[in-house]
């Protein structure tokens, strides 16, 4: 355990996030009561529902720091927000992966267009868009606006990928979480604690990751401008 | 046991290792940059030496 | 903002009178329109009681790729030719640019519309006159909204290195909400549905469509500069 941790380089906060994501394993899996229609495989919704959050969450952080960047053009505004996308991408994923496992055995088919899927999945494509189109503009020195300009857009976006989804097709069928009479009114209340710290601990997670991946896209920088620099000194001498 | 335990049991298994993958090709990228950085930094040493 | 107007006008009669000498654009549009209603049969192979819950859908498909060809056209050429830097050195607000080539857009898939129409009352045995009013504000909506986002999305993907791919890439999912709303409310007037039935509907074309030309406007000069 402690040569993973050394290996993958986690620091004490991040230890502190992965003991914590133990101790919601617990509190999901044994402590929670089981939920009476959908039995055990419900308790997926503890990790689904947190990812889903932090997926939206950090949409939200793109969308907000895009526009800073916008405004001020300051470089870490940018990396704030490819650094979101990045986590919200792989959040969105576990979204992806969690559902039609959860939905399987309650619905019996692996994926239904219900609103909260087809919302999952728009999403996931957003995120893929900015994604590529970090990859795939690399070499342009104006990618970095236009990234901030599709991550504004999406953003504001979501009220209306909401409404369309939903709209088009009624409800989420079996929704505990999210249902007409507001947030969690569905659930017990230990489900309600296992969930709020299931959430809780997906934040400070994704917090963690996002100080590793902003620390890593300032090493990025560095090597950068270093190149720049020997190149400068010594042309053709850095072969990339 | 629950038959759907298979079920709860991969979307757990999955979001772990998915988990780890992810903080995995984070230390990957960090250490190739760094060893980088340290190799840039010595040419860029050698080189304002030379002048 | 009477100037932004005129220079917008200006814009737009320029991309006109091109069009107009070569109607490759336009054509291109239509035929490729047509094409897609084609394909469409014969994926689902559609029978009477099928094509009414197919139509609104297969319009739509057919009218988005119209589009984005309309959208990645009007940028693309002046890429290639060097124009767009001479228009961007112009004394004009940036705005213009994008109002200009926005409005060229609309015009071109209105034409499209107009011509497929009767198209699909020919091939669907569908009745259109008796609704031509929503369908007019509907369609009216749909192609602004839509056109607005594809044309700010074809300035950004027109100077990526895989242009062609990038634009459906980055323009359908945000457009989703758009496309979902104008099948729906397409759909609901076929069926004979009234206002009511699509207030939802409208409402989030409307307000979709208010939003996303605003910040587009705004966000174009962002994109076009150096």
């Amino acid at each position: 355990m402690a040569g993973i941790a050394a290996r993958l380089r986690i620091t004490p906060f991040g230890l502190i996030c992965l003991l914590g994501l133990v101790a919601t394993l617990y509190l999901s899996l044994i402590w929670a009561p089981r939920e009476r229609v959908m039995g055990d495989v419900q308790r997926i919704m503890y990790f689904h529902v947190a990812s889903a959050w932090i997926a939206e969450f950090a949409f939200v952080l793109v969308g907000v720091s895009s526009v800073i960047y916008l405004w001020l053009r300051e470089r870490k505004w940018d990396i704030v927000a490819y650094s979101a996308a990045e986590i919200g991408f792989v959040f969105c994923c576990f979204v992806m992966i969690t559902g039609p496992i959860w939905g399987k055995p309650v619905w019996g088919t692996w994926w239904t267009w219900d609103p909260r899927l087809t919302f999952s999945m728009i999403l996931w494509l957003i995120y893929v868009a900015y994604l590529m189109l970090r990859v795939y503009g690399d070499d342009m020195p104006q990618v970095k606006t236009f990234l901030a300009v599709l991550g504004i857009l999406g953003t504001i976006d979501i009220p209306f990928i909401h409404f369309a989804t939903m709209w088009w097709r009624g409800l989420h069928p079996d929704s505990l979480v999210m249902t007409e009479e507001g947030l969690g009114a569905g659930m017990e209340v230990d489900m309600r604690i296992a969930l709020g710290v299931s959430a809780v601990v997906f934040t400070l997670l994704f917090f963690y990751l996002m100080g590793r991946r902003m620390a890593l896209e300032r090493l990025r920088d560095e090597a950068e401008d270093l190149r720049e620099r020997v190149e400068h000194r010594h042309p053709g001498s850095v072969g990339v | 046991m629950d038959q759907n335990f298979w079920y709860l049991f991969s979307a757990y298994t999955l979001i772990w290792i998915g988990l780890f993958v992810y903080l995995f090709t984070i230390a990957g990228r960090e250490k190739k940059l760094e060893a980088e950085i340290a190799e840039l930094k010595a040419a860029v040493e050698a080189l304002e030496a030379k002048e | 903002m009477r100037s932004l107007l005129a220079q917008s006008w200006q814009i737009y009669r320029k991309d006109m009178v091109v069009e107009y000498r070569t109607r490759e654009r336009v054509v291109t549009m239509f035929v490729f329109s047509l094409i897609v209603v084609v394909i469409f049969n014969f994926a689902f192979n559609a029978g009477a009681d099928v094509v009414q819950r197919v139509v609104p859908g297969m319009i739509w498909v057919a009218f988005a790729f119209a589009g984005m060809l309309s959208a990645s056209r009007s940028f693309s050429p002046e890429k290639d030719r060097g124009t767009l830097d001479g228009l961007l050195l112009a004394p004009i607000d940036r705005g213009s640019i994008f109002l200009g080539k926005l409005l060229g857009n609309v015009t071109l898939i209105g034409l499209v519309q107009l011509a497929m129409l009767p198209l699909f009352v020919l091939f669907f045995n569908m009745t259109i006159l008796p609704h031509l009013s929503k369908l007019l504000v509907i369609f009216f909506l749909g192609t602004v909204g839509f056109s607005s986002v594809a044309t700010l999305f074809a300035a950004v993907a027109v100077n990526t290195r895989m242009r062609d791919v990038m634009l459906p890439v980055l323009l359908l999912p945000v457009a989703s909400p758009v496309l979902i709303a104008l099948v729906e409310t397409t759909r609901t007037t076929f069926e004979g549905g009234d206002w009511q039935d699509m207030a939802n509907w409208i409402r989030l074309l409307s307000v979709f469509t208010v939003v996303f030309l605003v910040a587009s406007v705004m966000l174009f000069e962002y994109i076009m500069e150096e």
